[in-house]
């Protein structure tokens, strides 16, 4: 599959992501290397930074997680007082983060994100 | 060619390394076997005068004068080849394990050019002679920092890749994005 064809398709799973579940303000998949493959992010954003934070905090997330013995990583969650981030893997070689508004009821959240990241991890490969 | 071979030869073609240096560097080794000694002593002098530095060799500095003897021995033995490079690059990794600062590595190959440049200049009467030994002994100098310092970076650079999880080219990556 072309990269460009993966990643409208990589997009077009991220917009139906936020239409879907309304508390999903925006979204992002970037690769291990902290290089952007899709983004669904607000304009005044600057992607190579936020693609490059997700990576390294996924990366570092992932360490605890096995460091203090808490099973498989699922997926790291920051909440500030404008809402969540959310981080999870889609497939080994990528990284899907999402914000959330606080509003946002994490169990729903929760599963629309990793059903969103099983879609985009068959796609990325 | 392996890839240490390749990172050695750019290094040395980027110094401009050839086989005349080779041979300039062979009849410099009898000088420094007699004098070599001294510089040593002389540098071990001005480590133990640095509160940072003296900590580190405390209880060891015979020891690694006899490193330190060697390690100069070898830059005038006449072989710089793959075995050469390696003997360098594990003094960068170990430069790391035991927190010595990769600007000492610059402090001690600057003693030694001075140090170095001051003995050929007692020792060779040819001007000749001694402004092509004093520019293979800067060249191999330089090799020898360039070499230690990549190594000291590469292993900083894997032991945070090792620490956090993150790949080498996210590292990289990082370093450059704007403050």
């Amino acid at each position: 599959m072309a990269n460009s064809s993966r990643s409208e398709q990589i997009s077009k799973l991220l917009k139906t992501l936020s239409t879907t579940t309304p508390d999903i303000e925006a979204a992002a998949v970037v690769d291990n290397d902290g290089l952007m493959i899709a983004s669904a992010l607000p304009g005044d954003v600057e992607d190579d930074r936020v693609a490059a934070m997700s990576a390294a905090l996924l990366g570092m997330s992932e360490r605890i997680v096995r460091e203090l013995g808490r099973g498989n990583f699922a997926l790291a969650m920051l909440r500030g007082s404008g809402g969540y981030t959310i981080l999870t893997r889609c497939g080994p070689e990528a990284v899907l983060t999402v914000l959330a508004t606080d509003a946002a009821k994490l169990g729903l959240l929760f599963l629309d994100v990793s059903r969103t990241a099983k879609d985009i991890a068959r796609l990325v490969g | 060619m392996t890839e240490t071979n390749a990172i050695f030869q750019e290094i040395k073609d980027f110094i401009g390394f050839t086989e005349d240096d080779v041979a300039a560097l062979r009849t410099l080794a009898p000088i420094f076997a007699t004098h070599g000694a001294a510089i040593t002593d002389l540098f071990y002098v001005k480590l133990a005068a640095d509160p940072e530095q003296s900590k580190l060799i405390e209880g060891r500095v015979e020891s690694l004068k006899k490193t330190h003897n060697k390690w100069m021995s070898q830059l005038f033995a006449g072989e710089y080849g793959e075995a050469y490079f390696d003997d360098r690059w594990r003094i960068g990794l170990t430069h790391v394990r035991v927190g010595v600062k990769p600007w000492w590595v610059e402090a001690v190959t600057s003693f030694l050019r001075t140090e170095g440049f001051g003995l050929l200049t007692r020792e060779l009467a040819d001007p000749a002679q001694r402004t092509r030994s004093v520019q293979a002994m800067i060249k191999i100098l330089d090799i020898d920092l360039m070499v230690i310092n990549l190594a000291y970076s590469q292993e900083t650079i894997d032991r945070l890749s090792q620490f956090t999880g993150m790949s080498r080219k996210l590292i990289e990556r990082c370093v450059q994005l704007k403050k």
